[in-house]
């Protein structure tokens, strides 16, 4: 066979030829059927060739694409990692900050005024036993003053100034359910002057306990009505109990 | 990888540096590409196929030496794609589809050396002679006729002294692959 049939018929298939070329190189072929021939044949041979190149380039993709799959999931995995890392090294963070920002129970209760004043006169006991008995509330004797007002609170029951003050007493000294008895007792006279505080001290006894449902439930009940003694107290005690402000 | 460096690398004869460039061509276009197809209705076989078989069409056409990427790699790419896959289609149902064309001035249905895939018998036949002969022969063979090589780039390639004993290897390979094509084509008449 002639080099230079296989040479243009080379150059003709991988497309080497210029349009003018490839024409003339067409009515060459067509106008000759021993050269048609023997294109045919060289062409098989070249695109077979060709093909061959194609088999083989398509092991090498196969091989590339499932090295590059298993180096996505390498480090779709890592990535992964990473992303959980950091997630849980934000919430870590969150929990930090809202955990330190936010006040203890014992904070709260302790920054709350407990500032305490007896005043007024009643019938019940004799004067100087009252001014007494006052000056040590304010004085904070509350251990020294419990068994004194216990004591004269069961003999004049209906005073609802004193009950309060001997619930103060009892929550001050730690004896928390025995207050709360004692200030369920005035909430359930309905007297607004002692129910109120009264809701008022059940739920500061709760925050000791660091019962805080209970805690917003009575605080919740004088927020929600402006007219209430501790109103404005419990509305702030309740925005520091939600961390909101 | 920037486009330019993609295409020098194919264009090297250097197996390392191609592979690198069809590395960077499967992460970045592989899978819009499959997306593409299967939101067509084709399956993720499919989309690995067509994807072969557009880095091959690419692959043989950057080494052409006039070849100038006249529009980004990515419209160039899809244009591929969507062409190999109407014409998929197009065989199925056997309806005429607007091809997409490419924004070069040629499109890409006059690249149809490139993506005859209907290779008849013959040609499947000498592509499994050649197979079996393996060696320098396959090596050669492919090398000029799939890969475009230049005789010159082929005697480095395949570490000869010169072109001359290049063209001689290249002959006698040709040679025996049309006497076994022959012979096989004998047996089968």
């Amino acid at each position: 066979m002639p080099t230079d049939i296989q040479q243009l018929t080379e150059r003709y298939v991988l497309g080497k030829m210029s349009s003018d070329e490839a024409a003339d190189f067409e009515a060459l072929i067509q106008n000759d059927d021993d050269m048609r021939q023997q294109y045919e044949e060289h062409r098989i041979l070249v695109q077979g060739a060709a093909l061959r190149g194609k088999q083989l380039m398509k092991d090498r993709l196969r091989v590339i694409e499932s090295r590059v799959n298993r180096s996505n999931k390498s480090r779709q995995s890592k990535g992964g990692w990473i992303v959980a890392i950091l997630i849980l090294g934000v919430l870590l963070l969150l929990a930090f900050f809202y955990f330190a920002k936010r006040p203890s129970t014992d904070e709260l209760f302790n920054s709350i005024d407990r500032t305490y004043v007896w005043n007024g006169g009643t019938r019940d006991f004799a004067d100087d036993k009252l001014i007494e008995w006052q000056q040590m509330y304010r004085d904070k004797r509350f251990q020294e003053l419990l068994p004194i007002l216990q004591k004269q609170s069961e003999q004049t029951p209906e005073n609802g100034r004193l009950r309060l003050v001997v619930g103060i007493c009892q929550m001050e000294t730690g004896k928390l359910s025995d207050a709360r008895e004692v200030f369920s007792s005035l909430i359930a006279t309905e007297n607004p002057r002692f129910s109120d505080l009264a809701k008022w001290y059940t739920a500061l006894t709760f925050l000791q306990e660091d019962k805080i449902e209970q805690t917003k439930k009575y605080l919740q009940e004088l927020a929600d009505d402006p007219t209430a003694d501790k109103h404005r107290d419990a509305l702030d005690l309740l925005k520091n109990i939600n961390h909101d402000n | 990888m920037e486009e330019v460096k993609i295409i020098e690398y194919l264009r090297a004869n250097d197996d390392r540096k191609v592979d690198q460039a069809f590395e960077f061509l499967y992460e970045e276009y592989y899978p819009g590409i499959r997306s593409f197809i299967l939101q067509k209705g084709g399956s993720a076989e499919d989309g690995a196929d067509l994807f072969q078989d557009v880095l091959i069409v690419f692959y043989k056409k950057i080494r052409t030496s006039d070849f100038v990427l006249n529009c980004s790699l990515r419209t160039f790419l899809f244009a591929i794609v969507k062409n190999k896959w109407f014409n998929k289609v197009r065989k199925y149902k056997k309806e005429s589809l607007v091809m997409d064309k490419i924004e070069t001035e040629e499109t890409i249905d006059e690249w149809a050396y490139l993506f005859n895939e209907d290779e008849d018998e013959d040609i499947k036949a000498a592509a499994k002679i050649l197979q079996k002969m393996g060696g320098d022969c396959e090596r050669i063979l492919v090398y000029a006729f799939f890969n475009g090589m230049e005789t010159s780039e082929i005697a480095a390639k395949m570490g000869y002294a010169n072109e001359q004993v290049t063209r001689n290897k290249k002959s006698r390979c040709l040679k025996k692959l049309r006497i076994l094509f022959r012979s096989f084509k004998a047996r089968t008449v």
